[in-house]
């Protein structure tokens, strides 16, 4: 492969209509991508329907990154390559800043676009969000409706209440009542 | 042509609810007015049909249906088709749930509810410690239907996050106390199903806790201290009354039947030389137990600590002072479960230990035998002047890691006795004396203090034992 030939680009549409164009080794990062792509079944510009462009912009980016990894990672002394907690480090900072809604958002277009290593740190980042909060704070962190009525929540607090000793969220709870 | 666009304007109404809906909650800019299909009209009704629906349900499938009028509106089938899973499944939740209450719906805050397919939610449930899952299981009906459904269970003891717990005893009388999760670093009050006394002699394995009563030795409880699941094993068999028994269990990991090894040792009367030993076996499969060796030991005589690493029994054996120097004291025997051969001579397999011991223990670590004591001074054995931990690989004992100083003094009035006790990567240390913890991790080799126990000492002689335990919802005694 000559540098000199142009690479093959392709156009990614997001659900709210903005268009993206990235190089077809970029989109290929997607399974879901790269199975259109080699079965030929892409049109001109292809429709990610459930993803938003923000989105998509920062699935992009993780994309564009595991692209620049892999094409030097054939040749020795490999600048890009990274140790195991390089790549810690690099999907802690990816990640860094993302809030809950995004989150959320991120999680599904890599799981519909099939890109396993953007849905694991997604998933790392969620279970650190969720991991050590109280059921209130879990709740007001991702808009969860509380659809137990108060006496069938109490019973399954009861049941491992050690788990939910000192949660002061619940205690507000029963006394404002 | 013209019909269909009558219906289209019949359903006007309920589209633009539909589409306030969908643009709230994803801010679909894409005109929905444009969607004339009969047969999406179709998917449209049934949905909308689905009115006494409860919010959830009610977006979650808008959300679908825009998702399916954009693909084909791009002449994208196939994405189509990926989704009708998801759909046929939101339908039936969309019907069967209750009033819908557009009040609930106040910002634009994404939810996680709304917009995480249950396979997602349940990977990221899975992941979590054990505390947080019960946590989680309270936040929610649908967080609660997922980790309780039985195939959770199952991925979330495959997961590696899952540490050992520790749970100390926090006086002599009854076997209250409190459990260390080292993953969250949190202390919980807790109680153990089956056991009446801290004294009883413990094994675990795997998320499966096994308790003995230390008088008669003959009650014996499996359990699972996180589910509160126990279950009472029949007496062992063998002398109903012995001066020393060791307990051992192990998990199959694949069949979850578990074996039990007891190790009773009694004096042979009038003989302060000759002990008897005998290693009985129980399983969990066949319900029995059977005594698989029984032998005469010369100097030496079996104690309670054992343990079942690679389907080997071993057990530390103690000589009676008679044959032999300070230097072994202690000594390891092993026998092999997977023949169960009676022929054998369990004194012949025996390996001295390194150095001379105090308080030596025996532990599995993801499936080598490692073994925790106190080592003697040079002159005066009884007094301990470090702590070491040594592997044991071919046979031969080598050591992995010793205490450093500054923790060992850490434990303050630290009086030569301490407990000690490990699976998967850590290994807790304890001081009888005090409420002190000290964690080695074996992958990192590193010591380190757990966070405070909120229990503090209140008189001297107050005892604080303890052991460690996989926490685990999917093993049941």
């Amino acid at each position: 492969m000559s540098e000199s030939t142009e690479k093959k680009m392709v156009r990614l549409r997001s659900s709210d209509g903005e268009v993206f164009e990235v190089e077809e080794s970029v989109a290929k990062v997607a399974k879901t991508l790269q199975d259109m792509l080699e079965e030929d079944c892409a049109d001109a510009v292809i429709p990610i329907t459930c993803v938003r462009a923000p989105i998509l912009t920062k699935v992009i980016d993780y994309c564009k990154d595991q692209v620049m990894i892999s094409s030097s990672s054939s040749t020795t002394n490999n600048p890009n390559e990274r140790t195991e907690q390089e790549r810690k480090a690099w999907g802690q900072k990816f990640m860094e800043g993302v809030d809950s809604s995004t989150l959320c958002e991120l999680l599904v277009a890599s799981n519909f676009l099939n890109i396993e290593g953007l849905l694991n740190l997604g998933v790392d980042k969620m279970v650190s969000m969720i991991q050590g909060k109280y059921p209130q704070e879990i709740r007001d962190m991702f808009n969860v409706v509380n659809d137990f009525t108060p006496e069938e929540e109490e019973e399954i607090r009861n049941q491992n209440a050690w788990a939910f000793e000192r949660d002061p969220y619940y205690k507000k709870r029963s006394s404002s009542k | 042509m013209e019909k269909k666009m009558e219906e289209d304007e019949e359903k006007g109404q309920n589209e633009i609810q539909l589409r306030i809906n969908c643009h709230k909650l994803l801010e679909v800019k894409h005109d929905l007015v444009a969607i004339g299909w009969a047969g999406r009209l179709c998917f449209f009704s049934s949905i909308l049909r689905g009115k006494g629906s409860s919010l959830l349900g009610y977006h979650q499938a808008s959300y679908l249906v825009v998702e399916i009028l954009h693909c084909k509106m791009d002449g994208e089938t196939s994405w189509a088709s990926h989704y009708s899973d998801y759909i046929g499944r939101e339908i039936t939740r969309v019907e069967s749930n209750s009033e819908l209450n557009d009040d609930t719906y106040k910002d634009q805050l994404v939810s996680i509810d709304l917009i995480l397919p249950d396979d997602l939610l349940e990977r990221i449930l899975a992941c979590l410690p054990v505390a947080s899952i019960f946590r989680a299981g309270s936040v929610c009906k649908r967080w609660n239907e997922l980790v309780n459904a039985e195939k959770f269970l199952w991925n979330s003891s495959n997961d590696l996050s899952q540490k050992p717990w520790y749970f100390m005893f926090t006086n002599s009388d009854d076997p209250s106390g409190y459990a260390y999760d080292p993953v969250l670093r949190k202390w919980y009050g807790y109680e153990l199903p089956c056991i009446k006394e801290p004294n009883w002699i413990i094994a675990s394995s795997s998320g499966l806790v096994c308790f003995m009563d230390n008088s008669s030795r003959s009650q014996l409880f499996v359990s699972n201290p996180i589910t509160k699941k126990w279950k009472r094993v029949e007496d062992p068999s063998g002398l109903k009354f012995s001066d020393y028994s060791a307990l051992a269990i192990s998990v199959d990991q694949k069949s979850r039947g578990y074996t039990i090894a007891v190790a009773k040792s009694k004096q042979v009367p009038d003989d302060f030389l000759q002990w008897d030993l005998s290693i009985h076996i129980y399983d969990s499969e066949s319900k029995s137990w059977v005594t698989s060796v029984t032998e005469v030991l010369t100097g030496w005589r079996g104690g309670d600590e054992s343990i079942i690493c690679g389907g080997v029994f071993y057990c530390l054996i103690y000589s009676t002072g008679v044959v032999g120097g300070a230097d072994n004291r202690h000594g390891l025997i092993m026998y092999d479960l997977s023949t169960r051969s009676s022929r054998v001579s369990l004194m012949q397999s025996c390996i001295p230990v390194p150095c001379s011991l105090t308080c030596g223990r025996l532990m599995n670590l993801k499936d080598k035998l490692v073994m925790v004591g106190g080592i003697g001074k040079q002159d005066r054995p009884d007094i301990i002047k470090g702590i070491g931990v040594w592997m044991l690989e071919n046979k031969e004992w080598r050591e992995v890691s010793r205490m450093p100083h500054k923790c060992f003094q850490g434990f303050g009035e630290f009086d030569d006795v301490f407990a000690s006790s490990g699976t998967g990567d850590l290994i807790y240390i304890q001081s009888y004396g005090a409420p002190a913890l000290l964690v080695f991790d074996m992958n990192q080799r590193q010591w380190k203090w757990s966070q405070k126990c909120p229990v503090t000492k209140r008189f001297p002689l107050q005892l604080f034992t303890g052991f460690s335990f996989e926490p685990r919802l999917d093993v049941s005694p």
